[in-house]
């Protein structure tokens, strides 16, 4: 049972958006989604029931937060261990251990359990959650995918009654989504409250009970799981949410390309396109493996005798100047691998690209390339927008700069701090 | 130190993290003392192996040949420079020569240790010990955060290549800027994470903490404590 | 409640700054081996290139015992990299005071951080202690493995007993260095992206 009463909540120092006047309860058992844009206030609402706020993220707060009977202003963090298990957005940093088995047992040991009851609950979770491919193994070796689950059976090894995940798909593939899934329909059917902050919302249709859709901290719609599966396209877009169903539908697509064989059909289309050679870059032979051979001291250049050890293999690759290619693919299959190749960025990888005549490879390759990244944290050297593209540009020149940002709507925050902006935003 | 971390969980030399708390003790002693000849040089020598051993042991043999291979460089060179090349770019050769072979077996025991422990085992083994909690938590945060870093510093490294400014614009300030400030933001919010995820996990509650992991002294811990005992004695005898 | 009392949040933030100033310093030790000069440099350049950080950190701790256990862990490692018994008591001194003058501004004051800093900076300074101590023992040491009685004797010039009070002294003042540029960096990146 929680019990959200009359909560405004205000982030010190931060002029990010918390919760004003918010009223929410929750009967056990229930599942409930929290929807709305970026900056609607979902995460702060997963933090008022699991107690960050007001132990862990300092700010105002008025109104009342009751879990289970207890008023979560009074209670300590690790009181609630036991209550509320939480699933958190980045599977990267969300471990402690460096191997699997002990992050599972991390939270009952946390909390000074015998010894016994944890194995037995260990023995529980890894069965139930299928993972026992994963038992004994580092945690820096496992997909984003893997190391979600292992966070899952972390939190449920304290077999909590209430069970918050914010955002827990955002790194994942469908394939791993759908284990998620999974897991908590189990949680569902053992009677367990759950609350989850999504974005994504088509693998979930069929679990919740109750959809919340929030906006500038307030909650401006509710559905129940009927409505919200019925909501047309047209709604959700008024409400800037993504697809209940489409995504859904493309994936089986797509899962089926994949299924047809191994020869890329895209790749056989280009081939053929005899187009002028003037207008394609070539790549050819872009082997790269990230388990080579055993070395003293160099790494040995990867050829096409190395294919049955590598984990990218694209022999020829003809792609049209001036077009945008999307390189799709689950995860794991080598999406940013080519693409960290492609620029130039590992070494060992003895790809060329063919440009109008002229063949590059290895370091020349970072020359005409630029990736964006995922981690936009890690491109941002400078303290402004407008010194971080003068930064990149060969002769600093600020109305040129200008005019990009202009192109890119992004002029009215030349002064402002990059990592201030939003995620969106960062990218530009 | 990340790379060679990230495949190291399958450990088959298991040794309590006590032993390998004490070599690391006794090793230090003996990097304190320096000598350069004498028969204190080759018990030096044959202590300098025994990380490469157990590094071989835990199925690297690759890391300890190349270990090897450096170390005799590093002495055979050291020997040349001594003979042949004098003024101040032989100082320099020798000096490099000198700081490996004084510091690398340290170094390679240190790698070995944080490599080879888990997590767990390392806060059944301070509390074993009787050390306070915080301290280990902090300790442990720190061997868990050693690889995030130079993941982190990898991804880093790669954005500026692409950016084109590696060197900064060849100023010093800015390639130490560019380098940390992207690293300390990315750190600041790991640490977030983490400690949220802690937290709520229980981490630090005022109970005593149960550890599952087995730890213990077995044969093997005793047989690898005496040969570096024996062998620090003899050395710390022979140097003084 | 005890708002006194570090709890497990304060612990983590402990080991990721202890870890982040340890491969600092580490990445400049290793610099070191190109060049016994740089040897003599670290008095400079640690203290400076660790302000960021230390900044940083400064702006997250509230309660005594993080600097403390910080210097504590830094003696351990400074330990086993064989800066020795020595070494060890002088880190976790200049820790504790450290410590002690940042809580008497109430971890808030300006001046108090930038002192702060500047004496927790003489952990640095005790990593030469040994070299001095045995600086007879190691000159000599040196000379038997190869190098010019010459050269060990200039490498000897800039850091003997006598020249320790500056070295010392450098290590405070450049600690203090380094608290004004961290703070400018501070304010310059983090501050501005509403970190801090």
């Amino acid at each position: 049972m929680i019990e959200i009463k009359n909560v405004t909540f205000h982030y010190s120092g931060l002029d990010q958006a918390g919760l004003s006047d918010f009223n929410l309860s929750v009967t056990d058992g229930e599942c409930i989604l929290l929807c709305g844009a970026s900056g609607c206030g979902k995460t702060t609402v997963t933090r008022l029931i699991n107690g960050l706020i007001p132990h862990f993220f300092k700010g105002e707060l008025t109104g009342d937060v009751c879990v289970n009977g207890l008023d979560i202003k009074q209670q300590e963090l690790y009181n609630l261990a036991g209550i509320v298990g939480s699933v958190f957005q980045n599977p990267r940093s969300q471990f402690f251990s460096v191997d699997t088995d002990g992050e599972v047992v991390f939270g009952p040991e946390n909390i000074g359990l015998p010894k016994p009851e944890i194995l037995t609950r260990k023995k529980q979770v890894v069965q139930e959650l299928n993972l026992n491919d994963l038992l004994g193994r580092s945690l820096f070796d496992l997909s984003g995918g893997e190391k979600q689950k292992i966070a899952c059976a972390s939190v449920a090894a304290l077999l909590p009654d209430i069970i918050i995940l914010d955002e827990p798909s955002s790194n994942l593939d469908w394939a791993a989504i759908r284990d998620l899934r999974d897991a908590m329909q189990l949680w569902k059917s053992q009677g367990k409250t759950i609350i989850i902050s999504e974005h994504r919302l088509w693998y979930l249709k069929d679990i919740i009970d109750r959809a919340v859709y929030m906006e500038k901290g307030r909650i401006v719609n509710e559905w129940t799981r009927q409505e919200f599966s019925q909501l047309t396209e047209k709604e959700l877009k008024s409400y800037e949410l993504r697809p209940v169903t489409l995504e859904e539908r493309y994936i089986r697509q797509f899962s089926n390309v994949s299924k047809s064989g191994n020869e890329n059909p895209a790749d056989q289309r280009n081939l053929e396109t005899g187009i002028d050679g003037d207008d394609l870059l070539c790549l050819t032979d872009f082997y790269f493996t990230y388990t080579p051979r055993k070395y003293l001291f160099v790494k040995k250049k990867l050829t096409p005798e190395d294919e049955e050890i590598c984990d990218l293999r694209i022999p020829h690759l003809q792609i049209e100047k001036g077009k945008i290619v999307g390189v799709i693919g689950d995860n794991g299959s080598g999406k940013s691998t080519f693409l960290r190749c492609l620029c130039g960025l590992e070494k060992t990888c003895i790809g060329t690209v063919e440009v109008s005549g002229r063949t590059y490879h290895g370091r020349q390759l970072t020359k005409i390339c630029y990736m964006v990244m995922q981690d936009v944290n890690h491109q941002l050297f400078t303290n402004s927008v407008l010194s971080e593209v003068l930064l990149s540009m060969e002769h600093p020149d600020e109305k040129a700069a200008e005019k990009i940002l202009e192109s890119l709507d992004l002029d009215e925050y030349k002064e402002k701090h990059p990592m201030a902006l939003s995620g969106g935003q960062k990218h530009g | 130190m990340g790379n060679g971390y990230r495949k190291s969980l399958n450990i088959r030399f298991h040794l309590d993290p006590r032993t390998k708390l004490l070599l690391l003790i006794l090793f230090s002693v003996v990097v304190m003392i320096d000598v350069t000849d004498g028969p204190a040089y080759i018990v030096r020598a044959i202590m300098t192996y025994i990380p490469v051993v157990l590094v071989c042991l835990e199925g690297k043999p690759h890391v300890g040949a190349r270990f090897t291979v450096l170390f005799i460089l590093a002495t055979w060179l050291m020997e040349i420079t001594q003979e042949n090349i004098g003024g101040i770019a032989g100082m320099l050769i020798l000096f490099l020569c000198y700081m490996i072979t004084q510091f690398a077996p340290t170094m390679i025991m240190v790698w070995y240790c944080i490599s080879t422990t888990k997590i767990s085992e390392f806060m059944a083994a301070m509390n074993r010990m009787r050390l306070p909690q915080g301290l280990a938590i902090s300790i442990a945060v720190m061997m868990r955060f050693f690889p995030t870093l130079s993941e982190e510093y990898r991804s880093i490294r790669d954005a500026m290549r692409m950016r084109g400014i590696a060197f900064g614009g060849g100023k010093v300030t800015k390639m130490i800027e560019y380098r940390l400030v992207p690293l300390l933001f990315s750190c600041i919010s790991i640490g977030d994470e983490l400690s949220a995820a802690a937290v709520t996990r229980g981490l630090g509650t005022p109970v005593k903490r149960t550890n599952v992991c087995e730890i213990g002294f077995h044969s093997k811990d005793y047989v690898v404590i005496a040969v570096t005992l024996v062998l620090s004695i003899l050395y710390i005898y022979l140097s003084v | 409640m005890n708002e006194k009392k570090l709890k497990a949040r304060d612990f983590i933030t402990i080991g990721i700054f202890t870890a982040i100033l340890w491969v600092v310093q580490m990445v400049i030790m290793y610099l070191g081996f190109l060049s016994p000069f740089v040897v003599a440099g670290y008095a400079v350049l640690i203290p400076i290139v660790t302000g960021i950080p230390m900044m940083l950190y400064y702006a997250r701790i509230e309660k005594f015992g993080m600097l403390t256990i910080t210097s504590i862990i830094v003696a351990i490692l400074l330990f086993i990299f064989g800066m020795g018994f020595l070494g060890a008591p002088v880190c976790i001194a200049a820790g504790v005071i450290a410590d002690l003058i940042a809580k008497s501004g109430k971890y808030k004051s300006w001046k108090k951080t930038v002192i702060s800093c500047g004496v927790f900076n003489l952990w640095v300074s005790a990593s030469y202690l040994p070299l001095i101590l045995t600086a007879d023992s190691y000159k000599q040491s040196l000379i038997e493995s190869g190098f010019d009685a010459s050269f060990a004797d200039t490498l000897f010039t800039l850091v003997t007993p006598a020249t320790y009070p500056i070295i010392i002294l450098l290590c405070f003042v450049c600690g203090i260095i380094g608290a004004f540029i961290g703070k400018a960096v501070v304010r310059k990146n983090f501050e501005k992206a509403g970190i801090v």
